[in-house]
């Protein structure tokens, strides 16, 4: 009956036609992706989500293992860690993409320029090293140190702790893409440096610009918790995954669910993100291209 | 063509682009690098010249320079470039933006790379339309089809939406010369234009160029390496060597009574079927580098010379008028020209 099974299989495969667009990406963009999609939602959808009022202290409740009420236990004030780690992936989430554009945006603008504007390259790039001599999370540390904790307070400080990271990638494509001879075409069909820069350069620095804006997204959830870890992140009692597992610090021996719960939230939002950064890489190296 | 109707024309003919004594620089570490030293010529309207010379002997420069598109460290320190009659040495940075690809357009030696990879060839070409008559935005597309068709591209309403990786070479560089002629320009410099294409194609590039500056009264300033392409195209050759002029001659007077020992050298290394099959005669040497320029007293080409006496090692000659149309910087050009007569 290889007739009919072939008529099936030819169906089937119009009706995913309409799915083509997924054709050109790749198994890890799509897993990667959906991770984090996930996590976005799980932010998204936190009051939806939650069981318990993530700040409720409710003292007889302290300490109690996973349960049919509390998914994933209770922390040592009592509270619902479920609904603590729903909410506190918003604040992931949210220091995360602020993160991201504030230093996609700065990194970029300050990458154009300083590949471009060979003047510039100097003085701005040793400027960068300088903040790039830090390990971020210290000079993160030390900002926040000087300005409070507070949410906004971290992004400002992992934007300034990231930004010579993407001015380095971008610059370092700008460098090789200003010697192409289409720049070159650009400037003798008489445009000027700025509009050579927005329609020539910016585009072809885009690929590597994605790729670093996913590894950044990670790093800043990391950086984020971390932050929140040692104290000088989100500011108790809103709930960030950092705070959940620097509670939990003092119960490890017996109450492993507030350190493994909200740590196993990082993990997968962080390896979704590489993964898929991963995935974007290969699929936007033009020489990975090449040689299919 | 005979050589007098020809010179007769040229005198008729509209002076598009005179440069004057020009000089751009390198800036180095050590002196000063000349590239283009006191160069001077003059193209006029819908004449083709050809700016010939070995790989380093600064055609590339000089066509840069002409556009002032030399960036750091090289530098034009000197001369004028007149574009039908406007200095444009004396030229803001903004009004030589307006000329570039407008009054003045360049063509590119690598078709591959001189096109925006993710661009749009009908974005790509409507980019000159909207930076130079942004009031006739809409007559873009009209505008860029027709010179579409002008080139010679097949489908030209198909190949708008093409990326230039959708386009062989040949196409490719139909593409760049449409959009360097898209805003009818005066002056077109075309710099190795068919070197990176095969032997086919390039024939119908130059022709479809030759054609293309002849309809529309462009002056074209062809810069190759290769004596061929001059033979084909050209009306009239500039021959450099070490950033200087050393000959300058109508294109049939060149090829039949060089002036410069240069000149002979590079035709003689050059494969001729018709006339004779004997070895090929190579130019001794190599073109020296900027740097070894410096330290040459007299004639930069005499280190490379057969017919090199103490008076060139020592005095450097002049570019000396030897006719209408003809020069040569050379002490025995006289010489030069009865020999290969006498050979002939």
């Amino acid at each position: 009956m290889t007739g009919p099974e072939a008529m099936s299989r030819l169906a089937g495969s119009r009706a995913w036609a309409s799915f083509a667009w997924i054709a050109p990406l790749n198994g890890r963009i799509l897993f990667g992706g959906g991770l984090v999609l996930l996590i976005v939602f799980i932010a998204a959808a936190a009051p939806l989500l939650a069981t318990h009022d993530p700040l409720r202290v409710q003292m007889s409740m302290r300490l109690m293992p996973p349960s049919a009420d509390n998914w994933l236990g209770t922390d040592n004030n009592g509270r619902d860690i479920y609904s603590r780690i729903v909410h506190g992936a918003r604040v992931s989430v949210v220091v995360g993409m602020a993160v991201v554009i504030l230093t996609t945006v700065i990194g970029t603008f300050i990458g154009l320029v300083s590949g471009y504007f060979r003047r510039l390259d100097g003085p701005l790039m040793r400027f960068m090293d300088a903040l790039m001599s830090f390990p971020s999370i210290l000079l993160a540390i030390a900002i926040v140190a000087a300005l409070g904790a507070s949410i906004q307070n971290v992004v400002i400080a992992l934007t300034v702790s990231f930004i010579p990271h993407t001015a380095r990638v971008v610059r370092g494509k700008v460098l090789s893409v200003r010697e192409e001879t289409f720049v070159e075409s650009a400037r003798a069909i008489g445009l000027g440096d700025w509009l050579i820069i927005k329609r020539y350069i910016l585009p072809n620095v885009m690929a590597p610009l994605m790729v670093q804006a996913t590894f950044i997204l990670a790093l800043a959830i990391i950086a984020e918790a971390g932050l929140s870890y040692i104290g000088a992140g989100t500011p108790p009692p809103q709930p960030s995954w950092g705070n959940i597992l620097s509670d939990g610090r003092a119960y490890l021996h017996n109450a492993w669910w507030m350190t493994t719960f909200p740590g196993l939230f990082i993990m997968i939002s962080v390896l979704g993100l590489n993964i898929m950064g991963d995935g974007l890489r290969d699929k936007l190296d033009p020489r990975m291209e090449a040689g299919r | 063509m005979t050589d007098s109707s020809q010179q007769k024309q040229d005198q008729t003919r509209r002076t598009v682009l005179a440069v004057d004594n020009l000089q751009t620089r390198f800036m180095s570490r050590g002196p000063a690098l000349k590239a283009v030293d006191g160069v001077s010529f003059s193209i006029g309207e819908g004449e083709t010249v050809a700016l010939v010379g070995e790989s380093g002997c600064g055609k590339s420069v000089t066509a840069q320079s002409l556009l002032r598109l030399i960036s750091p460290p090289g530098q034009i320190v000197g001369g004028h470039i007149y574009l039908e009659g406007d200095d444009l040495m004396t030229r803001s940075q903004s009004e030589i933006e307006d000329i570039r690809g407008n009054r003045a357009a360049m063509i590119f030696q690598e078709p591959l790379t001189a096109l925006n990879p993710i661009m749009t060839v009908e974005k790509q070409l409507a980019e000159v339309l909207h930076r130079h008559h942004p009031q006739r935005r809409k007559e873009a597309r009209a505008q860029v089809l027709d010179m579409l068709q002008k080139v010679g591209i097949p489908d030209p309403e198909g190949r708008l939406r093409a990326y230039p990786h959708q386009l062989s070479g040949g196409m490719r560089q139909r593409v760049m010369i449409a959009m360097a002629l898209l805003s009818n320009p005066r002056l077109l410099i075309a710099d190795e234009p068919t070197t990176a294409l095969d032997v086919t194609i390039q024939a119908q590039i130059l022709e479809l160029m030759r054609n293309l500056c002849s309809q529309m009264g462009t002056a074209l300033l062809l810069i190759t390496h290769d004596l061929g392409v001059v033979a084909e195209m050209a009306d009239r050759v500039i021959v450099m060597y070490a950033g200087r002029v050393v000959e300058e001659a109508p294109v049939r007077t060149l090829f039949a009574q060089p002036a410069h020992p240069y000149t002979r050298g590079l035709i003689q290394s050059t494969p001729n079927l018709a006339t004779h099959q004997g070895q090929l005669v190579a130019i001794p040497g190599l073109v020296p580098t900027l740097a070894d320029l410096g330290d040459v007293q007299g004639c930069k080409f005499a280190p490379r010379c057969s017919m090199a006496t103490d008076k060139c090692r020592s005095e450097d000659p002049p570019l000396q008028t030897l006719g209408p149309d003809r020069a040569a910087r050379c002490w025995y050009a006289d010489e030069v020209m009865q020999t290969v007569s006498a050979q002939a």
